[in-house]
């Protein structure tokens, strides 16, 4: 089974976080990424969804470099630990603005507007009372809305929803359909098992591992840090993604529905 | 395009939710009224104005300052490039926003300062006034332009007090110096001899020219700032 890659990722350097970090992600695929240190995981979704400039290296989102091509932004969304949403703005008000951004017909932006309130769980009068007077819950879920709006094919996500309960957050971000590709940057690795249908491990900058979350329960390691990086040392410690996405998507296999 | 106009609409309400614009319009607006009703001599007013409008430009230089170092850092200005909007096209769309309520706020000072200006014995004339106006607005542009270049490098409170004195720096190097354009006809404790002077005209021109082109430079450093900057 042969896809595209939805993210690919060459050379990137960014200070000590990363370090000409090479990784292919296939379409459909979610990907769980954790480092050593924990910030280079960050580091890498936050230099992909361009909230920060590598030092070095490029980055294809969607099959395109340029996030000004037309088009790119209803393809591609971005959540991190902070929604960075107005305060003073109500959560329909700013899915308002985020539906205008994206250039989304009115008709249309009403439609996903309240879909997207709804898929979250943010109702009258909540999203209608400015975001500040809410709380950080319904903030992060009116950040996760916003993401939405335009069904990304590509979901970066950084830390995201942790203001929510655990149980509730794996219900907000397990994402229906295989067209998805989701990447999590995370330092709790637990947190994202039922999310996830890959493990990525940066180590000093680099890709250590690359691995199937099955993989962990066929080895009888936990999801978790440490259990990742058993694998790691168990496959060699070889860096395992500097290769073309076909050779990857061979050596993966096809990516299961786990979130269907 | 319709992206940064849509970040200056955002900017706008934000100026007007924060109470920064009545901040805003209050230093250039409030203090011009001041200016112009207290008693003096009539070089005097002109003289205050000036001095207001030097204090003014500070402020708005600090507002703007504040405003993209507090997007930047709290996040608000990755929400929205990572919703289409170019770096290029927030910065401008920033710009546009604050610029849009100091210009304002100084052409409606200088207005105030024009009709007070009639009222003189020896009024200057209406080009040389039309000519301060212009100036004003572009020693407002400037500062704003400065703001933005410091926000975008930054955080909050410590780019809004450098914005700040570098604008005051750069009034207090023009009145003290005063060589710096025209001979020392820019001075700003001198700008009411000066709107009297023959060359009040090409002076002012020429000032509001200078003040541009700090602001196309400024700017220059914002974008390359931006570009850079940790959304």
């Amino acid at each position: 089974m042969l896809r595209p890659a939805a993210v690919r990722i060459q050379g990137l350097s960014r200070g000590r976080l990363l370090d000409r970090c090479s990784l292919t992600i296939p379409v459909g695929m979610r990907l769980l990424v954790v480092s050593d240190p924990p910030e280079s995981a960050s580091a890498l979704v936050r230099a992909v969804a361009g909230m920060s400039r590598p030092s070095r290296g490029r980055v294809e989102l969607a099959g395109s470099p340029d996030p000004s091509v037309d088009g790119w932004a209803r393809r591609v969304a971005y959540l991190g630990p902070e929604p960075g949403l107005h305060g003073w703005m109500t959560p329909r008000e700013a899915l308002q603005l985020a539906a205008r951004l994206l250039g989304l017909p009115v008709g249309l932006a009403s439609e996903r507007i309240e879909r997207a309130l709804a898929w979250v769980g943010v109702g009258p009068p909540t999203s209608d009372r400015p975001i500040s007077k809410a709380s950080l819950a319904v903030l992060h879920r009116v950040g996760l809305a916003a993401a939405l709006m335009a069904d990304p094919e590509v979901l970066l996500l950084d830390e995201p929803l942790r203001g929510l309960e655990t149980r509730e957050r794996t219900k907000l971000l397990r994402l229906p359909g295989p067209r998805h590709t989701v990447v999590i940057a995370s330092r709790y690795p637990a947190s994202e098992a039922g999310l996830v249908s890959h493990v990525a491990l940066l180590r000093e900058g680099r890709v250590a591992l690359v691995a199937p979350v099955n993989e962990l329960d066929v080895a009888g390691l936990p999801m978790s840090m440490r259990g990742i990086e058993a694998l790691a040392e168990r496959a060699g410690g070889q860096p395992a993604v500097e290769h073309d996405p076909v050779e990857l998507t061979e050596r993966i296999g096809p990516v299961p529905g786990v979130n269907r | 395009m319709m992206q940064a106009m849509l970040v200056a609409r955002v900017t706008l309400r934000e100026l007007w939710v924060t109470f920064r614009l009545v901040l805003l319009l209050a230093a250039f607006i409030g203090g011009s009224a001041v200016a112009t009703l207290l008693p003096g001599a009539s070089t005097t007013l002109l003289d205050r104005l000036a001095a207001l409008l030097a204090v003014a430009t500070a402020i708005s230089a600090a507002l703007a300052a504040w405003t993209m170092a507090a997007n930047r850092t709290a996040g608000r200005a990755g929400w929205l490039v990572s919703r289409s909007v170019t770096r290029h096209g927030y910065l401008a769309g920033l710009f546009c926003g604050v610029a849009g309520v100091g210009v304002f706020g100084a052409a409606a000072s200088m207005l105030l300062g024009w009709l007070a200006a009639l009222s003189l014995p020896v009024p200057p004339a209406a080009p040389v006034l039309a000519a301060a106006l212009l100036a004003a607005v572009g020693a407002v542009l400037a500062a704003i332009a400065i703001g933005m270049a410091v926000g975008a490098l930054l955080q909050p409170l410590p780019s809004a007090i450098v914005a700040g004195i570098l604008v005051a720096a750069g009034w207090f190097a023009i009145a003290t110096a005063g060589t710096l354009l025209a001979g020392g006809a820019l001075s700003v404790p001198s700008i009411g001899r000066m709107l009297a002077a023959p060359t009040a005209f090409a002076d002012a021109l020429r000032f509001a020219g200078a003040a541009l082109l700090t602001a196309a430079l400024a700017l220059t450093l914002a974008v390359v700032a931006i570009d850079r900057a940790e959304l």
